[in-house]
């Protein structure tokens, strides 16, 4: 028996299935729409062309009409506004109402082989069941990254004709798509084994996205408030206020505790969708040049004194970068401070409320605050938070990184994210295996 | 035969599903013992839910949890490597509408493990063969329901398996496209391969099997020859010219139950009885235009086994 004919013709099968799916032309229409966009706004260094030189706009006009969709990050206009056209095009629109549509243009692919009538000629071949359900499974993921494919790649062939802007990491961001429709279609596969209906498995798979996305923000919500709560607390507290959380701590209703543990449990069980494009956006940072010439992240806290005097919880990293034009650049709660070196080559500064004095030595930068040498942090420090605590989703996402604590880590949210790919597949399987056709 | 010589073999095999709401028990097959040679067309028969397909399915490995002992090729059914050599036309087949006639022959046949370049000139054979060739690159959701029969029993042959089985393979079929499907079946016993027919159509069963199976409620009531289970009778049918108008008197002491018909009459009657009874015709110048001895037709066999048992059992449910 051939395995490599066998194997050519589950592939041939699944590809003919998906380019005969109606859905999928829709799909690859719409695409061509969202495509259109980049090929007709050339977003270039110094202005924005529109349909090939009708029109010309500055940045600034562009980006104050335009702010909502500009994501708040270090680099020029132009790398911002790009930024900002793919998290429009790509996490908005592809991410969440396409991933919408390709879950119901795959959903009957399962249910569909599992159907009287079509299983008995396809399961009597020498093919096992196993491979059976995985080539359908395959199927849906070649259905979302053609599609992945042909939008990042036309958004990057666009980009670099129209806006003379090339980067190759952009596709990482269709790779976020095809990740996140690979967890939800491993549980629709184990839906379509159990129900055999293409409508039960959309509508369950629906609701599973919904719970899955309730879960994690609830998880992060707790974290968050917990991580707010602690730094609220080492600061001085006026008397009384401290005996006063201290009784609030211990009045803590059982309920809500087993209710906040369940959702702890749940959240680590299932997968982290959400995580999805901080991973693609880490990836892209990871091909991306830094924006400074020089660049250095400290903890803007002052070293512990000399008398034990506890420090405040929590390390407040500010990331200083030295620019192309030789300023200084750095951020506070998420505001823009730029700083210039004097005639001695020095610049003072003022981060959180402190003296910060900055040298320039040699390729780098040195740090000094409040007199003393700055504590220098790993790039970008892992678990980092900023006391101001912006709005949860911004504040978990800073929590994550490849180095982060195993709650927070990349590595662990992708493990266990395919870890329950693989239990979804593994128990379709076993159903599978004891079906009667 | 041994059981290491026949191609199917099965010993007590029994299998129950659970179906319905509460999943009641259901017994689908009750201890069935069969075996097949190589090169047979071997018939199933059975009423409607007698367990024909669950025995079929078992043998295909599409149905699990059975009990007993169930071989093809003198290996445990159901292991995947095995359907490679066999093919199989389930009723009510639905391939993938999204394939041309073409692409399905080259689908199933890569399935079961043949290489795109062993297929590529014995497709358009069989295409040809099963009266295809015109519409072969149309997709199959736009086919008439024989036409997507023609095409099913190419790809359960395309891959030149050396066990068959077809499940009504005439179903929605024309009787050109009858004949043409007779024909490949006759080919294939030809061949050596052994050919499992299931069908309702028992003329079609008698002219093609060389054994018959009639099954009933997951167990076997007759099993033989096409000679065994439709054997000739006593019945013999006279064709005359002129037909005499004393048929009772001319005949009587030779036979029973004489019925007179519109070119002659039939009569039960010994081989001596008809030798004397053939002299009083000539004798009185009646030209004898056929002669013929009748056989039980497989129908009749059939539907006496199965009513037999029906009442045996206190009928049907």
């Amino acid at each position: 028996m051939n395995r490599g004919a066998i194997r050519r013709a589950l592939f041939f099968d699944a590809l003919y299935q998906v380019l005969d799916n109606r859905v999928f032309r829709i799909l690859a229409v719409l695409t061509l729409v969202l495509l259109a966009i980049p090929w007709l706004v050339g977003l270039r260094e110094e202005e924005v062309v529109l349909a090939w030189g009708w029109r010309t706009y500055e940045y600034r006009d562009l980006l104050q009409g335009f702010s909502p969709l500009i994501p708040d990050m270090d680099g020029s206009d132009q790398q911002r506004a790009i930024a900002g056209l793919v998290e429009l095009l790509v996490t908005n629109l592809a991410g969440t109402f396409g991933l919408f549509f390709v879950l119901a243009a795959t959903c009957f692919f399962v249910p569909q082989m599992l159907e009287k009538g079509a299983a008995d000629p396809l399961f009597s071949k020498p093919v096992s069941r196993l491979r059976l359900l995985l080539a359908r499974y395959w199927a849906g993921i070649l259905f979302v990254a053609l599609l992945s494919l042909f939008l990042m790649g036309g958004i990057t062939l666009g980009l670099l004709l129209n806006s003379h802007y090339f980067d190759v990491s952009l596709l990482w961001s269709g790779l976020s798509v095809v990740y996140r429709f690979s967890i939800h279609s491993a549980f629709a596969t184990l839906m379509g084994v159990w129900t055999r209906s293409s409508t039960a498995v959309l509508l369950l798979t629906l609701s599973f996205m919904g719970f899955n996305t309730l879960i994690h923000n609830v998880w992060i919500w707790n974290r968050w408030q917990a991580q707010r709560d602690l730094i609220e607390n080492a600061r001085p507290q006026p008397s009384g206020a401290s005996a006063e959380a201290e009784r609030a701590r211990e009045d803590v209703d059982v309920f809500l505790e087993v209710l906040q543990t369940s959702v702890s449990a749940l959240h680590h069980f299932l997968p982290k969708v959400q995580d999805a494009d901080p991973i693609a956006r880490s990836l892209r940072r990871q091909l991306e040049p830094t924006p400074f010439l020089a660049e250095v992240w400290f903890d803007s806290r002052p070293r512990q004194a000399e008398d034990g005097k506890k420090r405040s919880a929590g390390p407040r990293p500010v990331r200083l970068g030295l620019r192309r034009d030789g300023d200084l650049e750095w951020r506070t709660s998420g505001e823009l401070q730029v700083a210039r070196f004097d005639a001695e080559g020095q610049a003072k500064l003022r981060v959180y409320g402190r003296e910060v004095l900055v040298r320039r030595v040699g390729d780098g930068l040195d740090v000094q605050l409040e007199g003393q040498p700055a504590e220098i942090l790993p790039e970008p420090p892992a678990g980092a938070a900023e006391p101001g605590m912006q709005r949860p989703d911004r504040w978990y996402e800073q929590q994550l990184g490849w180095s982060a604590p195993w709650a927070f880590n990349l590595w662990y949210s992708l493990g266990s994210s395919l870890a329950f790919v693989a239990l979804m597949l593994g128990l379709a399987w076993r159903r599978l295996a004891r079906v009667n056709f | 035969m041994t059981p290491s010589e026949a191609i199917v073999s099965v010993r007590g095999l029994s299998m129950a599903y659970r179906r319905g709401l509460f999943k009641q028990p259901y017994e689908a097959l009750r201890g069935i013992d069969l075996e097949v040679g190589r090169g047979s067309v071997f018939g199933l028969l059975g009423p409607n839910g007698a367990g024909k397909t669950t025995l079929v399915k078992v043998l295909l490995g599409l149905a699990v949890g059975f009990r007993g002992e169930a071989r093809l090729f003198g290996e445990r059914a159901g292991r995947a490597a095995l359907r490679a050599r066999v093919g199989y036309l389930p009723e009510g087949h639905r391939l993938p509408g999204y394939l041309t006639g073409r692409q399905v022959l080259e689908l199933f046949g890569q399935l079961s493990g043949r290489e795109r370049r062993w297929l590529r000139p014995r497709i358009p054979a069989w295409l040809e063969r099963v009266g295809m060739t015109e519409s072969a690159d149309r997709k199959l959701k736009e086919y008439s329901k024989g036409m997507q029969q023609r095409i099913g029993l190419a790809q359960a042959l395309i891959h030149e398996p050396e066990l068959v089985f077809l499940d009504e393979p005439t179903d929605g079929v024309d009787p050109v496209g009858r004949a043409a499907i007779r024909e490949v079946i006759e080919e294939q016993r030809r061949r050596g391969v052994t050919v499992f027919l299931n069908s309702h159509l028992l003329m079609e069963v008698e002219r093609m099997c060389d054994r018959v199976v009639i099954i009933d409620k997951g167990r076997v009531l007759r099993i033989g020859s096409l000679e065994d289970l439709t054997p000739r009778t006593n019945l013999v049918r006279f064709e005359l010219e002129p037909v005499p108008a004393n048929l009772a008197d001319l005949a009587s002491g030779l036979g029973r139950n004489l019925a007179p018909e519109p070119q002659g009459f039939s009569i039960e009657a010994e081989p001596e009885a008809i030798d004397s009874l053939v002299d009083r015709l000539r004798a009185r110048g009646v030209s004898i235009r056929g002669l013929s001895r009748q056989k039980l037709t497989l129908e009749a066999t059939f539907i006496e086994s199965v009513v037999r048992t029906d009442a045996a059992q206190g009928g049907r449910p």
